[in-house]
């Protein structure tokens, strides 16, 4: 089996969470479309050179990583949040393109998780969302252990208190 | 108490991930259950986390895969494409060609000139060099006078100065004649060719002198006695006849 066949056997498999993680990294459908495809193309070429270590999954989600940073460096579209489903039923004109969290369906902690900033939603959509450990976040993003606990801890406070907030407005809502 | 309720708050978030050592999650865990406020913050972080992980994943387009196959083939092409025109691999052809004496007429894709060809086999250097040596061998006794290059190699007696410095100046016959020190041999062959002013055309050698009179090289009878003996014969048996004829 050549090393092709072999990557597409490993990589195969991950493409669904591939790519939910680069949307929800990039924050709308085509950014992250774009930074999935060239984090498995770049991954291959890699693995193709022999310039890989570790278990794969780390090591293919540390390539889409560095996708996504290369691609915040350089300016590109805003992503754009709705909060609001009414709002969105009021637009005329909607892009196939639309941001994914209106389209999967998602309910507040899709927004919740939308809102935290980009080095606390990275650190964790990678831990809470693909399950990995601290010692692998760490991998993929390339700081020390430390730093992935404490973003982590930081993201889930954050995360709880966009929560609390939605709650208690969709409770206000339905009493009104 | 609310110190301490600061310090755990950031160690919770650890505890629900099991990333703390035993002791300091049992020092957490007995925390927890004396303090209200903690054991909210963590039930509300344990149902954060459980939030997050149950998001569901997206579809990826139809052609997502497909997208990745092109992109998978392209980078097989360039990494054949490089593999071919390596020049690591011209390199390793072109030595491997060089090794075996015979270079093929092409390396990695390029077509190699005879000259090339040539000059990159071990032959080939081994007779340019012979080649070089000889014409250097030929100008050098031509302009100096020297059949020997290296008549201080020969003569242990001679000297190297005089020598050099009639091959330095580069006048033809100065080395004979300049130094008494000189060998014999050396002698002898700065004496073989002298030069004679005749009214023929201008040697090269010659324009070096001040005047610039023409010269002609000619035989000293003394240091080839037959061939001189043979020319002042000729020359000796012509001229009476002819004065006599006169």
């Amino acid at each position: 089996m050549d090393d092709r066949a072999i990557f597409e056997r490993l990589a195969a498999p991950l493409q669904k969470q591939f790519f939910s993680t680069a949307v929800r990294l990039a924050g709308n459908t085509e950014d992250g479309l774009d930074i999935a495809i060239e984090g498995i193309i770049r991954g291959y070429a890699l693995w193709k050179g022999g310039e890989r270590s570790g278990a794969f999954r780390p090591w293919i989600y540390g390539v889409l990583y560095r996708v996504y940073e290369e691609r915040q460096a350089r300016p590109c579209r805003p992503p754009v949040w709705v909060d609001d489903l009414d709002h969105l039923a009021r637009c005329h004109r909607m892009s196939p393109l639309e941001p994914c969290f209106i389209r999967a369906g998602e309910g507040p902690v899709e927004l919740a998780i939308a809102s935290l900033p980009n080095h606390l939603r990275s650190v964790l959509l990678l831990t809470d969302v693909e399950g990995f450990s601290y010692s692998q976040t760490a991998q993929i993003i390339q700081r020390p252990a430390a730093v992935v606990a404490m973003r982590l801890c930081q993201a889930r406070h954050l995360l709880r208190t966009a929560l609390r907030q939605q709650v208690s407005s969709r409770w206000l809502k339905a009493e009104g | 108490m609310a110190n301490d309720c600061t310090r755990m708050a950031a160690r919770i978030s650890s505890l629900l991930d099991r990333e703390l050592a035993d002791r300091e999650a049992r020092r957490i865990r007995s925390h927890l259950a004396t303090c209200s406020r903690c054991a909210t913050t963590y039930r509300e972080l344990r149902s954060a986390r459980l939030s997050a992980r149950s998001i569901m994943q997206q579809d990826p387009p139809d052609d997502f895969w497909r997208s990745i196959a092109r992109g998978m083939d392209g980078v097989d092409t360039i990494a054949q494409s490089e593999r071919v025109r390596s020049p690591t691999r011209i390199r390793r052809e072109l030595g491997a060609a060089i090794r075996r004496g015979t270079a093929r007429g092409r390396f990695g894709g390029r077509r190699v000139s005879g000259v090339v060809r040539l000059a990159s086999s071990r032959r080939g250097l081994v007779l340019c060099g012979a080649a070089v040596a000889t014409v250097s061998a030929v100008v050098f006794v031509r302009v100096t006078g020297h059949a020997d290059p290296l008549p201080s190699a020969r003569q242990p007696g001679a000297s190297a100065g005089a020598s050099l410095g009639a091959v330095g100046t580069g006048r033809p016959g100065q080395s004979g004649h300049g130094s008494a020190a000189e060998g014999s041999e050396g002698r002898r062959n700065a004496e073989v060719l002298k030069p004679v002013v005749s009214k023929g055309e201008p040697k090269r050698s010659a324009m070096w002198k001040e005047n610039a009179a023409p010269v002609k090289w000619r035989l000293t009878p003394a240091q080839s006695p037959h061939r001189s003996q043979d020319v002042v014969g000729k020359g000796d048996s012509a001229r009476p006849e002819r004065s006599a004829r006169s």
